[in-house]
């Protein structure tokens, strides 16, 4: 299949995935769990025989769900609970809350209370990451979770069944990582709507599925071009944001994304599992490994090293804070963030994210604005 | 004052006066320490201060003095401060006042609060001290100490205790660190003592509202657990509360009690909504309703301490707050507040600031419906932040639902 046929599929796939999960489960008769954030440990899930499915906001209109939830919560807290009250979620057997943020986790307790799936389970990952007692503790939180989803499957999880599935999971991070190594190298090679597409299909589709798709998409790719293009490069950092046309702006604005470090994106897949010794623990360190979200501790990994990192990588110019509203951990790092670009003198914009009452008109403007400030 | 209004000056209670005096000289002696031998470490609100106490340190509440700079009515000021960082207005007030001081020094104590040497904070009231605390660390250039309480749907797993109980020995290691001095295991055993009697005897304090009328409203009890909040852990407190426990006893042997013709009984949910206390009181007051209960000032009367084990003790009753446990939970306990206290309504304090605590309140607010019959009002507001405030719609609100109340009494 040529280049564009396969990114062409990859945009409907991620357009449609309500269709797509119901085709599969009537297709394979097999169950399907919906999580948030990227802490789950979806190879757990994975080994299980259940298909992970991430879940991300819709831009929908929130009725149902303001009887649950104050106007200050995040739009991934209230479109995903209104998804699930109007039975949009239907295709889902059962939810994974993991330990993340405050919202996340009074979200569980609500979910639990109005939704009828057959499994609920939270995951109460520690918040620090670097001790030994928190590691400990994560790895038996884990085994928890997998005695959990045994009793729900009604059958074991070998060692063998993780260690495929982290394996699998690990040649899909690869993947990815190198489908991002190659924006920096030929930046207009992929629009920034494609690599979102590219991006949320892994989210829901099966691994077996996915990898294999992405591979010949990366084999088709022409080797870059010597000269990467005249346009200003940009870099994201922030939360989670699969909003379409928050991407078309970017793709219509005259400036290419070189990189990311969002949840919906490079954070997703930045670390692998290790393949060799106990499972569980090998996932607690990939968890250890990661440069940590906003909502865990880890002074041994900085999130400002790592962006000033990022972006020599990618040799942006420019870095645009793509921030959620109402999300307290990303909205607390950016004052600290912002500061440690100014010390090298690298410019930055915040663009707050509000689906439902999002002025993409003065998104637009600011965008074209900060653009032309970096020679755009 | 006191001549003009006889009545008013009847129902005032002299363990304020006390209580002022006793966070003056505490704030006093911590200023004065400032840069002297004695190590200053920030705590927040459900921090296991024993450790610090213990160990000769002098605790710091940042959160108490949030509630002070939305009391002096000097938030909103410092908020913008920090929002001229780039700190959003959406996030938590008492954060963003007290980094907009730390920066300014601005703030009801001359010069801001004494400097921290280190910092330790709990993540058994929100995951925001977390940012919060953070911040602190790279404006002071100090130490943070975080430590980690899981999180308990419905009920806490053994392997999470042995976490809590493993991070309490990693904190005595960096307590020796900051001190340079050997911990006095001995020494914790006294001071958690201490603190366990004061858990109690604050809630013997809370619990004299049970009367009929109350002899005191959420009101006084929000004012007067900054000693429960700050210096639990120390003899003083113990005395302070059985102090206040006896003059609340007297006043309901005298027939004083906190609102003339207390005719309503009412739970107050959430943080208070400081830069209000007054109006607010005043309010209730007017309609012979009276706060005789509330969520939020019971959250530091702490269980668990009373296991032989002083770690096992603190480990639970720190874990299990009030604020760290799901809503089914929760429930539970504001159930057992509404039978105790005989409440004809709640009062719910939808709080922008706080998540943890606000939302899942609309689902409280219905549960409690369905189990006891008793109405609940919302109003939105902010801890500390007065530009998210409208005097006329909460008077017209609160108005609106003591009229309730009183036809539902009526028609039973």
């Amino acid at each position: 299949m040529q280049e564009k046929a396969m990114l062409s599929e990859f945009k409907e796939t991620a357009a449609n995935s309500p269709d797509y999960l119901r085709n599969w489960k009537a297709r394979t008769g097999k169950k399907i769990l919906g999580y948030f954030c990227t802490n789950t440990p979806e190879e757990i899930i994975h080994a299980a025989g259940l298909l992970p499915v991430r879940i991300l906001s819709t831009p929908t209109t929130v009725s149902l769900a303001s009887r649950h939830l104050q106007s200050y919560s995040c739009s991934l807290v209230q479109s995903s609970l209104e998804a699930a009250l109007r039975g949009d979620l239907n295709f889902l057997d059962g939810t994974v809350f993991p330990h993340t943020c405050d919202s996340i986790q009074r979200l569980s307790d609500i979910w639990s209370e109005n939704t009828r799936f057959s499994f609920h389970w939270d995951v109460v990952l520690p918040v620090k990451l670097h001790t030994e007692s928190a590691r400990t503790y994560l790895t038996q939180e884990l085994a928890r979770f997998r005695t959990g989803l045994e009793k729900f499957v009604g059958h074991p999880i070998s060692d063998g069944e993780l260690k495929n599935s982290i394996s699998l999971f690990n040649q899909n991070r690869v993947l990815l990582r190198q489908l991002y190594r190659l924006r920096p190298a030929d930046p207009e090679r992929f629009t920034a709507r494609e690599i979102l597409s590219i991006v949320q299909c892994s989210t829901f589709m099966p691994k077996e599925e996915f990898n294999p798709k992405l591979r010949s998409l990366l084999n088709a790719v022409p080797s870059p071009k010597q000269n990467a293009g005249p346009k200003v490069r940009l870099f994201i950092s922030g939360s989670v944001c699969n909003y379409a046309q928050v991407f078309d702006l970017f793709d219509n604005s005259g400036a290419s994304l070189v990189g990311d470090d969002l949840c919906t994106g490079w954070r997703y897949f930045s670390e692998d599992a290790p393949e060799e010794g106990n499972p569980l623990e090998s996932l607690t360190a990939r968890l250890g490994r990661r440069v940590p979200c906003p909502c865990k501790h880890n002074p041994e990994l900085d999130r400002g090293d790592d962006l000033l990192q990022r972006i020599e990588e990618t040799r942006a110019q420019g870095v645009i804070f793509l921030l959620l509203k109402f999300c307290d951990p990303h909205a607390f790092d950016y004052p600290y963030l912002k500061e440690r670009l100014a010390q090298k003198k690298i410019p930055s914009l915040l663009l707050e994210i509000e689906p439902g009452s999002m002025p993409l008109g003065a998104l637009d403007t600011r965008l074209k604005a900060f653009i032309e400030t970096l020679g755009g | 004052m006191a001549t003009a209004e006889p009545e008013k000056e009847k129902r005032r209670l002299r363990a304020s006066q006390k209580m002022k005096e006793l966070m003056t000289l505490y704030y006093m002696g911590a200023k004065m320490a400032e840069g002297k031998d004695k190590k200053i470490a920030w705590i927040t609100s459900g921090g296991p201060v024993e450790f610090l106490i213990a160990a000769d340190i002098i605790p710091i509440y940042p959160e108490n003095h949030g509630a002070m700079l939305g009391a002096s009515k000097m938030s909103v000021e410092l908020c913008e401060v920090a929002e001229g960082l780039g700190y959003s207005r959406d996030l938590c007030s008492y954060a963003r006042g007290d980094i907009g001081s730390a920066l300014t020094k601005k703030s009801p104590i001359p010069g801001g609060l004494p400097k921290p040497d280190f910092l330790l904070a709990c993540n058994n009231i929100c995951g925001t001290v977390l940012k919060w605390y953070e911040a602190l660390s790279r404006i002071f250039h100090v130490p943070l100490f975080l430590l980690d309480t899981p999180f308990v749907h419905h009920q806490m797993s053994s392997e999470s205790l042995v976490y809590v109980k493993r991070q309490f020995a990693e904190l005595i290691e960096f307590i020796e660190q900051q001190t340079k001095k050997k911990f006095d295991r001995e020494k914790l055993k006294e001071v958690v003592r201490y603190s366990g009697e004061s858990a109690i005897l604050w809630k013997e304090v809370l619990d004299q509202c049970a009367h009929r009328p109350s002899p005191m409203s959420c009101f006084d009890a929000f004012i007067n657990m900054a000693p429960i909040v700050t210096l639990r852990g120390t003899k003083e407190v113990v005395n302070f509360y059985r102090d206040m426990k006896a003059e609340l006893q007297e006043r309901i042997a005298k027939g004083i009690s906190a609102v003339p013709n207390e005719k309503y009984r009412l739970l107050w949910d959430n943080i208070p909504i400081w830069y209000k206390m007054r109006e607010l009181g005043e309010l209730f007051s007017s309609q012979g309703a009276c706060l005789v209960a509330d969520t939020y000032t019971s959250a530091w009367v702490f269980e668990g301490m009373e296991t032989p084990d002083p770690m096992e003790g603190l480990a639970l009753a720190y874990t299990t707050a009030y604020l760290n446990i799901s809503i089914d939970l929760m429930i539970a306990r504001v159930l057992n507040l509404i039978k105790r206290f005989s409440i004809n309504g709640v009062i719910i304090h939808s709080n922008r600031s706080c998540k943890p605590y606000s939302l899942g309140q609309y689902d409280i607010q219905r549960l409690i419906y369905e189990k006891t019959g008793v109405p609940s009002l919302v109003l939105e507001a902010d801890m500390t932040d007065a530009r998210v405030y409208s005097d006329a719609q909460a008077q017209t609100r609160v108005e609106a639902f003591i009229e309730t109340l009183q036809n539902r009494m009526k028609a039973a």
